[in-house]
């Protein structure tokens, strides 16, 4: 049990796990997070594909501009996409899966697992995704919008340099 | 509450009690949504606090007229001038799920509501020209905050096995 703020506030990402696997009760956890996330029209457009073989983490991590290829070493990773026959409200779509995602990366901290988000896109990069595609067999439909890895952390994060409250927060007025 | 409690129970809440919000929980509230992760660590996130009903209805017109009864809009947007991305959407709404659930934590309730749409600049020009905002930032979200006076109706949820695949899809 994890105090809901303290999870939220302490949540970092960690890119180092140790070998152990995650169980299947708790991946069961981190999905019921993610599908309890809002969506707009409550059309829950997302799909959750949870990857455990390496040798699949091997292949999405092998194109030498998937910079992040710590993934291939990742006990689980979970491909967030969602599914535009299941959504009416294009312009929607991120923010549906991105508020899910967080669900993910909120619970995986309070639970004791590190996680990361990892992007499943760039325009600069679309080799990025097609082997996204490939290797998880995705319909033309299914768009996969980021790639959570999880596993017990073996790193402290570091600290970050965060912009201040006073410089995000106005009040009334922008300017 | 706990963590993972507070995510599953986490509903939109549209109808709120004539008390206000005060300071110090709007201010956890902005501090829990900026420990979102985003990329590169760019933070474009700017979040606008508002409880001028006069600003409010000046938006109202384009939106829900229930919004009007919260005592508190925060404007949840991204400054293009901070970004460095094409993830701007995902950063500001994984800021905003930190701030939804943290206000059902508190005892709070919320909803995220729509911002720009591309398709239909009339709610951008409204909330431009109230809030004094400059071109380079774009509202993702007016969320809703206050005092719930609803119980939240059941809601239908597509089950888990028909959005979760092993392996491949
Ligand atoms: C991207 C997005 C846009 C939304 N826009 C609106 C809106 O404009 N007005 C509104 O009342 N609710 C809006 N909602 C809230 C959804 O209607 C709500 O999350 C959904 O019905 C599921 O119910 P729940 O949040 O109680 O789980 C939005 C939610 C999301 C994620
Ligand atoms: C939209 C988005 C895309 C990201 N893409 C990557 C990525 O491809 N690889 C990676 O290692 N981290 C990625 N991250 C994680 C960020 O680097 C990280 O959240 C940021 O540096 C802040 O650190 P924190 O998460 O520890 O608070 C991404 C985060 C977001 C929100």
């Amino acid at each position: 049990m994890m105090e809901a703020l303290k999870a939220i506030n302490t949540r970092r990402s960690v890119r180092k796990y140790k070998k152990k696997k995650v169980p299947k009760k708790i991946i069961k956890e981190l999905i019921n997070a993610a599908r309890n996330a809002p969506s707009s029209y409550n059309e829950q457009p997302w799909v959750f594909i949870t990857i455990t073989d390496k040798e699949k983490l091997r292949k999405i991590a092998e194109p030498e501009e998937q910079k992040s290829n710590f993934l291939k070493d990742a006990p689980l990773v979970i491909a967030c996409c969602y599914d535009e026959k299941k959504s009416s409200t294009k312009i929607h779509n991120l923010e549906n899966v991105a508020v899910a995602a967080e669900n993910i990366l909120i619970a995986a901290n309070a639970l004791g697992l590190g996680a990361c988000y990892v992007t499943a896109f760039t325009s600069k990069y679309p080799v990025i995704e097609k082997r996204i595609r490939k290797v998880l067999k995705l319909p033309g439909n299914v768009h996969p919008v980021c790639l959570i890895t999880i596993g017990y952390p073996d790193e402290e994060p570091v600290d970050k340099e965060m912009r201040p409250l006073k410089e995000v927060w106005k009040k009334e007025e922008y300017v | 509450m706990d963590a993972v409690k507070a995510v599953m129970t986490r509903r939109s809440i549209r109808k709120y009690k004539k008390k206000d919000v005060p300071k110090k929980l709007i201010m956890k509230l902005i501090d829990a949504a900026r420990q979102a992760p985003s990329a590169y660590n760019d933070q474009p996130w700017e979040f606008i606090v508002v409880k001028n009903k006069e600003t409010m209805k000046k938006i109202t017109k384009y939106k829900s007229k229930f919004m009007l009864d919260a005592p508190v809009w925060i404007f949840c947007g991204y400054n293009k001038n901070k970004s460095s991305t094409e993830h701007d959407l995902e950063n500001t709404a994984l800021a905003i799920e930190n701030l939804l659930i943290t206000a059902h934590a508190m005892g709070l309730g919320a909803v995220y509501t729509g911002g720009y749409d591309p398709g239909d600049k009339s709610l951008e020009k409204a909330i431009s020209k109230a809030l004094n905002l400059p071109k380079n930032v774009h509202i993702v979200s007016i969320v809703c905050v206050g005092w719930p006076d609803e119980e939240p109706g059941e809601k239908e949820m597509r089950p888990l096995s028909n959005m979760t695949h092993f392996e491949t899809f």
